[in-house]
């Protein structure tokens, strides 16, 4: 996969931003510098691209835009060809295709296999961070070779501190030997809740004991009860019959008072409580009724002297009738004299009217009254004349003004020379030819446009100096072939790579040299120091014996004998030899064949270089023909031919701008002589002078005089036009209002012919009719007043005249003669009155007189009745008086008393004895001796006291007996125990399972380790040993391993050859060997699999210039096989990655 | 119509501990601890409030190994409480209780009625008047009962409602040892209108002509025994029909709470799907407490870091049960794996690993020999009740040892995975 082009369109603070990595050019190196100084988004950048890939997070970038709204974009490669894509905030379907259309996210992820958003952020990136926790790492792995190769192809930096971790926790509950572990507090729990269960709870087989034991004593407790109640009984009955002993003396007394009252006989018992009230009642009733008597008699006699008067009650009725009459004859005595007075005001108040009105002699006021809507008609014409009146008079006035100010305004026009006649036409002409002759504004462009052409003429001329040693103009410099960007950067790239195989064969030349001479050294020593001769040497001398074998063979003299012999010798010599030193002869074996494999190599080497210095001196050339082309010296560099070039490119662009800048100047002088014709034209058009001078300045004033004077008359005509149109609509105005005028007069009389007011012939004016209807004014009320005053009048003469008839007919019976009706009412009055009191007094005496007589009757029938109770009484007991009576009851009271005693004094005998019957229980009393009964009762308190000892020691014992077998209760003590420790026996089976998968877990982690080791040691290893070299900067040769145990270290090879573990390492160092590491991993992903952008975030802050170029070195070579993304604040690190890398591409952020 | 009416219930396993973790917080241990006696008084409550006639206890009072006559004691105070209502209560003996010693020594009031190893037929007394109603039980003696008793009863007595009592593993349960194994028709050809069963601790209810009932154990007491438990409320009219009622008497309930994390790729989507999934649990709960076990299942991005932090979804977990009340967490455990099944080569180097372990560490002879080597180092340390904690034979050892070490190898790569990729 290889990132295209990334659009921040709407992410962090971002809106619309591209950043465009540019199509890949074969051969050329990946390497990609995002260079932005800080807060300029560098990171937000990469966030955004692993949004891209990987879906948008929540929360993190939204703080411009909102979540609903961001969008990143961005241009994939993917498998070969270029793929678009968008990323939406969405819960599904958030990856977008170039047309916006959902796409499914295997479209990206399919490429990146099962590497999630944190495996890309640990394989595929790096920062400071990482960067030194990687550093810690390699410390904390001890140089374990399987641990270093997965961290630093995962790009776990903590691998060995979660691998500790594990094994920590998993020790921490079980430990060999191990005291305080968790499994140990667990067990020591566990034993501690069975200890306090075993001591509370009770078990069944004790149960059953202490069940037996209460009940064998609540048998014996219950028979010692029995024994003490037995004693008990016989100790109450003694008790008794020593009681009953007096009881049976008082008895027999009672017995002897009864006797005597035996005779007495019964009466109702009701007798003794009504006795008081009727010997009360037989005195009271003898006292009332003697009392009665006296009242009757009384009463009779004052009815006997009491008289009565039938005529005046006769007429008493009559009187009642006369009603309101005496009253209102009484008021029209008081009121007459006072009406009287009022008539004749009134009367005077009408005179006075008649005279107002000048109708002195009218006998009849009423005809004078006239109708109220005719009053009203007359009142409205008097209100509008005033209003008409003044109408006439404004309108006049305003005439004549009018008429005066349109005298003025054609004065005016007149002085001016001008006629209210037609308007200019051709003026308008000239003021629209005015206007677009100033918009041409060519004077200042004029100017402009010199000033323009003149710089860039110097410019050019400058830069043109700048291009020597080549002479020529702009012209000459246009036509001028040269060779393209392309070309010439495709000679730096090969250059640079020439130079770097020269280097690298180079020193591959020299190292294998020295190897040369070191093996060379090697073998001979082995040679020398057993006197081995080497395989060729040895063959050598078999060959000669074989030969000399063979010469002999064909002679077998003596000579050849002896040559053959010593041939022998030699070769058994060699042959013996080389059997000693077996071992020997296998390093002299490996080592002569090393030396032939590494002499090949150097000549291999050194035909390399020399083929590399070939291509160099060949590119050399093809510059220097270039340059030759230009007149340009031979020996020039192509960085200076790429300077030159760009040089020209400059004064190129300085010669556009010259002939833009003269192109302007005279664009604006063509627009000035076109206003200046069109101008001329229209002044003579509009038949005006000439001016002398022809220039633009003086054609515009001259046209501009013209145009001033026409607007002036045109002023002066309008106002003419007004003042005429004002006078007009005034004289309309004028005799509207005289009209309404004469309208008035018509309907003023017109009025006033409707009532007496004009039937005289004379029209009154206005003002003498508003004091005629004024004056009428006060003629109605009055006229009403009177007729009034004239009907009570006649009234009360009528009420004075029937109570005189009235009084003289009630008088007449009574015998009374009438001189003043008033006061013969009143003594006909009084008469009735006095009658009508007398009548009461006698009803009142009758009703008493009744009431006696009838109580008299009542207590006579109470005397009756109590004779018959008494007779009753004294019957019975054969007495004469209710007072006998009571003394023979008192004794009857007394018997039933001792009755009671007696009773009572029997039943305590037979309940102490339990006898049957009276006579039994007296005669087995008197069989009894009281000393012998108090006798046997001291003896029965002494045993009843031993018996009930004895129970109590009994109960107690029970008591216990039963407390013991409820004291184990049905508590749940014992389960609330057993259940804490279930709990704690389950927590620990659950801490023993996490042990066990931890432990195994852990187990299974460091196997595999080993065999990710194994599997991807040798192609790691070459790789990490030599960007180990390059970027400790040959201060460390290369990287070895070191079987340990059944574990790997790694070993660190100074250039001196001397070997570090990874302890034995500086930080820095270590730093190195991960960033080593790193790219190790990183090629070893892209052996197997399709590149992926590899993002490093400033790593090099703490680098020196020197490192911080071996480190480019390092990305350099990453940038050969995949995409590398280097972010960074730092100007200078642009300039050393150029260095090393000059294809390096650098993109500039926040500007 | 006048009816005969009684609870049914059996397995009570009095004073039997509840297995949980949950049990580590004081807090539950105080709110549900005795839960078996809790649920036991309340079953006694409920035959008061409603006024049966009858509790019929099919067996099982409490656990075969147990000897503290406390528990005895307590039995006994409850069944007092019900005579003293005026209830009787019939109770036959299962395999727990014929091995327990605490059973010979207990009195019972005179309303309780107890069968003995021999059949018998007990006439029942009524609130009621009506149809006489026989109760007939059969007690053994012995833990084991591996023949069938159907026939050992007694006929069914004419013009009678018959109940009858059995302690019975019916056609054999898995989780039990068969005892005095039946069937159903066997059951139902015995002439009886009501069997009341125990044994078996799921719940079971089999109408028609003769209504079969296993009521299941009142108080489930862990995550095996998960779901609501309770007793059974029955009617039997004197025509001879009968209704059951379930009545809910467990204070806790255990119930296994299953998590789809399937697509979910942020924490907060999880801790939102884990609240979901607990609250639906918890609407359908119908004792007093949830205690739940948590599971999440499905692919997701999220699987590696789930696995890592599982100690963190447990304590998000239980801040909703704290704040829903009545609910609580046992533990979590994952299934969880990364959504592509790694099937390209292997490109991430921690995928190759995990798959260097599955395929190459794992099935070797080697690593086998040291995962053994660990356990059986542990086993010898453990306290004697968790000895067999791992297996009770060496297959079982065998299938324990792989299938920890499957899991410990996940648990390990996910805590590598999770420390600088975590961010």
């Amino acid at each position: 996969m290889r990132l295209r082009r990334l659009d921040l369109i709407r992410y962090g603070h971002f809106t619309d931003q591209i950043v465009d990595f540019g199509e890949r050019a074969e051969g050329r190196r990946d390497l990609h510098i995002i260079y932005g100084p800080n807060e300029a988004g560098k990171t937000t950048a990469v966030s955004a691209y692993l949004d891209l890939l990987y879906g948008i997070r929540s929360g993190a970038y939204a703080f411009l835009h909102p979540e609903a709204t961001m969008r990143i974009g961005g241009a994939l490669e993917l498998g070969g060809r270029l793929h678009e894509f968008i990323r939406i905030k969405a819960t599904a379907n958030s990856l977008l295709d170039a047309q916006s259309l959902p796409i499914a996210e295997s479209a990206i992820r399919a490429e990146l296999g099962a590497i999630e958003r944190d495996g890309y952020c640990s394989m595929f990136s790096l920062d400071d961070d990482s960067l030194e926790e990687g550093g810690d790492g390699i410390l904390k792995s001890q140089g374990d070779l399987g641990q270093l190769l997965f961290s630093a192809s995962a790009g776990l930096s903590e691998l060995s501190q979660q691998l500790a971790k594990v094994r920590g926790e998993a020790d921490a509950f079980y430990r060999f030997h191990g005291r305080q572990t968790k499994l140990a507090q667990l067990k020591e729990r566990l034993a501690a809740l069975k200890k306090e269960r075993d001591a509370i709870d009770t078990q069944a087989s004790h149960y059953a004991e202490l069940v037996q034991t209460r009940d064998r004593l609540a048998a014996q407790h219950a028979a010692a009860i029995e024994a003490r109640g037995a004693v008990q009984s016989r100790r109450d009955a003694l008790q008794r019959q020593l009681l009953a002993l007096p009881r049976l003396a008082r008895l027999r007394a009672l017995r002897d008072q009864l006797a005597p009252l035996q005779t007495l006989p019964e009466a109702p018992q009701a007798w003794a409580a009504a006795l008081p009230a009727l010997i009360r009642q037989e005195l009271t009733l003898a006292a009332e009724l003697k009392a009665n008597a006296r009242r009757i008699a009384e009463l009779e006699a004052a009815l006997a002297e009491m008289m009565a008067d039938p005529a005046a009650l006769a007429i008493a009725d009559r009187l009642e009738g006369l009603g309101a009459l005496p009253a209102r004859h009484a008021t029209a005595v008081q009121d007459i004299p006072k009406l009287k007075l009022e008539l004749d005001e009134i009367d005077e108040t009408i005179r006075s009217v008649l005279v107002q009105l000048g109708r002195r002699a009218e006998t009849e006021p009423q005809r004078l009254l006239i109708e109220a809507a005719e009053t009203g008609r007359l009142r409205d014409l008097m209100e509008t004349r005033s209003g008409i009146e003044a109408d006439r008079q404004r309108t006049a006035d305003e005439l004549a003004q009018a008429a005066q100010d349109l005298q003025q305004a054609e004065t005016a026009l007149a002085n001016a020379g001008g006629s209210t006649s037609g308007e200019d036409a051709r003026i308008d002409a000239l003021s629209k030819a005015a206007a677009a002759a100033r918009a041409v504004d060519h004077i200042s462009r004029c100017r402009a446009a010199r000033r323009l052409a003149a710089q860039a003429e110097a410019t050019l001329q400058e830069r043109l100096a700048a291009l020597r040693p080549w002479q020529g103009d702009g012209t000459a410099l246009a036509n001028l072939a040269v060779p393209g960007e392309d070309e010439i950067q495709g000679w730096q790239l090969a250059l640079t790579e020439a130079q770097r195989r020269i280097d690298r064969h180079a020193g591959e030349v020299d190292r294998l040299g020295a190897e040369l001479t070191r093996l060379t050294a090697a073998r001979d020593a082995i040679g020398e120091t057993t006197g081995l001769v080497t395989d060729d040497a040895a063959g050598q001398i078999r060959t000669a014996r074989e030969q000399a074998w063979a010469a002999h063979r064909s002679t077998l003299d003596e000579v050849s004998a002896d040559r053959f012999e010593a041939a022998l010798r030699r070769d058994d010599h060699v042959t013996d030899s080389r059997h000693l030193h077996a071992t020997a002869l296998a390093d002299l074996h490996r080592t002569s064949q090393e030396l032939a494999v590494r002499d090949a190599e150097c000549k291999r080497a050194t035909e390399q270089r020399d083929q590399a210095a070939e291509t160099q001196r060949s590119l050399l050339g093809k510059v220097a023909s270039a340059a030759g082309h230009l007149s340009l010296p031979a020996e020039l560099s192509v960085a200076q031919l790429k300077d030159w070039l760009a040089r020209r490119n400059h004064a190129l662009e300085a010669k556009r701008l010259a002939q833009e800048a003269r192109s302007a100047l005279d664009d604006a002088a063509d627009d000035a002589a076109l206003a200046v014709e069109r101008l001329s034209a229209a002044l003579t058009a509009a038949g005006l002078a000439m001016p002398d001078a022809p220039a633009l300045d003086a054609l515009l004033v001259a046209a501009d005089a013209a145009i001033g004077a026409e607007a002036t008359l045109k002023h002066l005509r309008a106002k003419v036009r007004d003042g005429d149109q004002e006078v007009q609509r005034r004289m309309r105005a004028a005799a509207q209002a005289e009209a309404a005028a004469t309208e008035w007069d018509t309907a003023w009389t017109a009025a006033c012919a409707d009532c007496w007011l004009g039937a005289t012939g004379q029209i009154p004016t206005p003002a003498a009719a508003r004091a005629i209807l004024d004056a009428l004014g006060q003629l109605g009320p009055a006229l009403t007043a009177r007729a009034s005053l004239m009907r009570r009048l006649d009234s009360m003469a009528r009420d004075q005249t029937l109570f005189a008839e009235a009084v003289a007919a009630l008088a007449d019976p009574l015998g009374l003669t009438v001189t003043d009706a008033a006061v013969t009412a009143k003594a006909i009055r009084d008469r009735v009155k006095a009658a009508e009191t007398a009548q009461a007094k006698r009803r009142d005496a009758e009703d008493a007189l009744a009431a006696a007589e009838q109580e008299s009757q009542a207590l006579a029938d109470a005397k009756a009745v109590l004779a018959d109770a008494k007779g009753k009484m004294t019957a019975l007991f054969d007495v004469e008086t209710l007072e006998e009576v009571e003394a023979a009851l008192s004794a009857l009271a007394r018997r039933a008393e001792l009755t009671a005693q007696r009773d009572q004094a029997e039943a305590e005998i037979l309940d102490a004895l339990r006898a049957e019957s009276i006579g039994e229980a007296e005669s087995a009393l008197d069989a009894m001796d009281r000393d012998d009964l108090l006798r046997e009762q001291r003896d029965l308190e002494t045993r009843f006291d031993n018996e009930d000892a004895s129970c109590q020691a009994l109960f107690s014992k029970l008591s216990n007996a039963i407390d013991a077998v409820e004291a184990i209760g049905g508590d749940a003590r014992a389960a609330e125990i057993e259940e804490r420790r279930r709990t704690v026996s389950v927590e620990l089976e659950d801490e023993a399972r996490q042990y066990l998968r931890l432990r195994m877990g852990g187990a299974a982690a460091e196997q595999a380790l080993r065999i990710y080791r194994d599997r991807h040691r040798s192609s790691m290893m070459d790789r990490a040993s030599e960007a180990f070299a390059v970027i400790s900067r040959g201060a460390y040769a290369r990287l070895e391993t070191q079987r340990r145990k059944d574990s790997e270290i790694l070993l660190a090879i100074t250039a001196a050859g001397g070997s570090k573990e990874a302890e034995q390492l500086s930080k820095g160092t270590r730093f190195q060997l991960y960033l080593a590491l790193r790219v190790a991993g990183y090629h070893e992903f892209v052996r197997t699999r399709t590149p992926v952008p590899f993002v490093s975030d400033d790593i090099m802050e703490t680098f020196d210039d020197f490192r911080a170029e071996e480190a480019f070195r390092l990305f350099a070579d990453m940038a050969a096989v995949g995409q590398v993304i280097y972010l960074t604040h730092h100007a200078h690190l642009c300039d050393i990655a150029a260095k090393v890398c000059p294809d390096v591409q650098i993109h500039v952020f926040g500007q | 119509m006048a009816a005969y009416r009684f609870v049914h219930t059996a397995d009570i396993h009095l004073d039997s501990p509840l297995r949980s973790l949950a049990l580590r917080n004081q807090d539950l241990a105080e709110l549900i601890g005795n839960a078996t006696r809790q649920a036991f008084e309340r079953t006694i409550d409920l035959c008061i409030e409603e006024q049966v006639d009858a509790l019929l206890l099919a067996g099982d009072l409490y656990d075969g190994e147990q000897t503290s006559m406390k528990t005895a004691r307590f039995l006994a105070g409850q069944l007092h409480r019900l005579g003293q209502a005026g209830i009787e209560t019939f109770i036959i003996r299962g395999n727990h209780d014929a091995a327990s010693r605490i059973t010979r020594e207990l009195t019972f009031p005179p309303s309780v009625t107890v069968f003995k190893g021999r059949a018998d037929a007990v006439p029942a007394q009524r609130r009621s008047a009506g149809v006489p109603v026989v109760v007939h039980g059969l007690s053994f003696a012995q833990p084991h009962a591996p023949e069938s008793l159907v026939a050992k009863y007694k006929p069914p007595v004419a013009d009678a409602l018959n109940i009858g009592l059995m302690h019975t593993s019916l056609g054999g349960s898995t989780e039990h040892d068969p005892y005095a194994p039946c069937s159903l028709r066997d059951l139902q050809g015995a002439g009886y209108r009501y069997w009341a069963l125990g044994h078996i601790h799921k719940r079971s209810v089999e109408t028609g002509p003769c209504t079969v009932v296993m009521p299941g154990i009142p108080q489930g007491r862990d995550i095996n025994e998960g779901g609501a438990k309770s007793v059974s409320l029955v009617t039997l009219e004197d025509d001879g029909s009968v209704e059951v009622e379930e009545r809910i008497v467990s204070l806790a309930q255990f119930e296994r709470v299953t998590v789809r994390a399937e697509g979910i790729d942020d924490w907060a989507g999880l801790a939102a799907a884990v609240a979901d999934g607990l609250r639906r649990t918890q609407e359908t709960v119908r004792s007093d407490h949830l205690v739940a076990r948590l599971r999440l299942t499905g692919a997701t991005p999220l699987a590696w870091r789930i696995r890592r932090d599982l100690d963190l979804i447990q304590g998000d977990a239980e801040v909703w049960a704290a704040m829903a009340g009545a609910a609580w967490i046992e533990k979590v455990e994952t299934d969880c794996r990364p959504p592509q099944a790694a099937s390209g080569p292997a490109a991430d180097p921690l995928t190759e690993l995990g798959r260097l372990i599955d395929d190459s560490v794992l099935p070797s002879a080697a690593f086998k020999a040291e995962a053994l080597q660990i356990m059986r180092e542990l086993q010898g340390q453990l306290p004697p009740e968790l000895r067999r904690a791992f297996g009770e034979d060496q297959a079982s050892l065998d299938a324990m040892v792989e299938a920890l070490a499957k899991e410990g190898a996940a648990d390990v790569v996910a805590r590598l995975q999770g420390t600088t990729r975590a961010g």
